[in-house]
């Protein structure tokens, strides 16, 4: 029983650490597998250099097969073993502007404009409003459109017309620019694109 | 070999005092409570863990998603309630292993549902979780009757060398993908990050002259995460002080929700040796029976 304990308890560290492999995990598949690859890396940073990254390069592929086979139970208790934690911040300053009948109730970062402030900072729907102002054709844009849509007309009886506007500009974020929006007007509350 | 082999075996059957693990085992599920009511309370439940064509708002889901197959567009009110009743179970210690399994199957069911919410700390929460399965997290602090002082002490070290392989990778990922962690002429990237308006709570207006601070804070996260094998020496709870203040710097200076709670929810057993004086040791002396097996 002891000899079995210890089998397994070494089997989760190597399942940790081939899974999670530091820094390996950034090489695809084929990274110098051609020998044109290797001479060109040798080429450019010297015969030790290359046989290293070779090395690493091996390991890798090998690492891969265990990805393949054991890493498979990984989806299942959604545990993927890969840690790219906060590598950068995006080059530039990025908001989120929201109007109703043209009169801006919300900017991110904005306390005098905080509608659904706690909301869009959440750590759940923060993801899908990043993605929205940084790429014009994200693919969640429709569904957090229409989430911001059917909160305003709750919110503000009434209103003809929500603007869901993204924000853009050069550090320190003093003057953003309107990059791409999209529209929402009564009576069928359609969202649209707006260039 | 027979010596390394004797040495894993004898490293294997260490006990350790079982009050670090067991508030690990109280914070971490506490966190994903707290996450999970903060999303009912912001009346977000309804829009985050239904699909798109019931009015969500992620159009992309996993593949692994079963539960709509099995319960329709109510899925996820269930899986969250599944998730927060086995959470609480596991935080009071009662009915620990079956709570962890189905309550880390029912949290990946609702990352499936709603892949862009489901981040790295949520991963490291099942993670640890799942180590949690096979220790005595329970024997303390809890509901239950049965109580050892001392637990066997494998679990604690898996999980500190799995703390070591995230911040690593998180290390060497930094480094790999941006140079400029490490310079002195770049734009600091931690200051790209604390004055990014999306996530961060920091001005980036009124921040944007403190460039050397931002500077040092860089070089000071990249040789924490990068010294984090410290945490499987003697040197590791000299370690864990600089890891806990670098996490109580993002929660103050951050929105990311739970993932500065949850990480320093691991510090209970990163800074044993600091603690466990302060614990109260309010346990039946009549049941203090070190574990060994």
């Amino acid at each position: 029983m002891r000899t079995f304990r210890a089998i397994g308890i070494l089997l989760a560290y190597l399942f940790l650490l081939v899974l999670g492999a530091p820094g390996l995990d950034f090489l695809p598949f084929g990274y110098l597998q051609s020998t044109r690859a290797q001479e060109r890396m040798e080429k450019r940073h010297g015969p030790t250099a290359a046989q290293l990254a070779k090395a690493a390069a091996d390991i890798n592929r090998f690492r891969f097969k265990f990805e393949d086979t054991i890493g498979k139970v990984q989806p299942i208790f959604r545990v993927a073993q890969s840690w790219h934690l906060y590598r950068d911040g995006p080059a530039d300053i990025h908001k989120l502007e929201i109007h109703v009948d043209g009169v801006p109730v919300y900017r991110t970062l904005d306390p005098k404009l905080d509608w659904m402030d706690p909301t869009m900072r959440n750590r759940r729907i923060r993801p899908v409003v990043e993605s929205m102002v940084t790429k014009p054709k994200a693919s969640n844009r429709w569904g957090l459109g229409r989430f911001i849509v059917e909160r305003a007309r709750a919110d503000f009886p009434k209103i003809q017309q929500v603007d869901i506007i993204s924000l853009s500009g050069k550090r320190p974020g003093d003057r953003l620019q309107q990059k791409h929006s999209l529209v929402a007007k009564a009576p069928d509350w359609q969202l649209k694109d707006k260039r | 070999m027979n010596r390394v082999w004797s040495w894993w075996m004898s490293r294997c059957e260490q006990v350790e005092d079982a009050r670090p693990l067991a508030l690990l085992r109280i914070g971490l599920p506490l966190c994903v409570i707290a996450d999970l009511l903060r999303l009912a309370q912001l009346g977000l439940l309804d829009t985050v863990f239904v699909p798109y064509g019931s009015g969500g708002l992620s159009r992309i889901q996993d593949p692994h998603l079963v539960i709509i197959e099995w319960f329709g567009a109510s899925a996820g009110g269930i899986a969250v309630l599944v998730t927060l009743v086995c959470m609480a179970l596991v935080s009071l210690g009662l009915w620990m292993r079956p709570a962890i399994i189905v309550g880390v199957l029912a949290y990946a069911q609702l990352g499936h549902l709603y892949p862009p919410g489901d981040r790295a700390i949520d991963r490291i929460v099942r993670t640890a979780l799942l180590i949690l399965l096979f220790s005595a997290a329970d024997q303390r602090f809890s509901l239950r009757r049965m109580r050892s002082l001392s637990i066997p002490a494998w679990p604690s070290d898996l999980l500190r060398f799995f703390l070591v392989v995230v911040y690593l990778s998180a290390g060497i990922a930094k480094l790999i993908q941006q140079p400029g962690w490490l310079s002195m002429e770049a734009f600091p990237p931690l200051m790209r990050i604390l004055i990014d308006p999306m996530a961060s709570d920091l001005n980036p207006v009124s921040w944007s002259m403190d460039t050397p601070l931002f500077r040092i804070g860089g070089f000071i996260t990249i040789a924490i995460e990068l010294s984090a094998p410290l945490l499987l020496t003697r040197y590791g709870k000299y370690w864990a002080i600089a890891g806990s203040l670098m996490h109580l710097g993002i929660a103050l200076t951050m929105s990311l929700g739970m993932f500065a709670w949850g990480m320093l929810a691991f510090y209970p057993i990163l800074l044993a040796p600091f603690i466990l004086r302060f614990l109260p040791d309010d346990e039946d002396p009549t049941v203090d029976q070190p574990t060994t097996s």
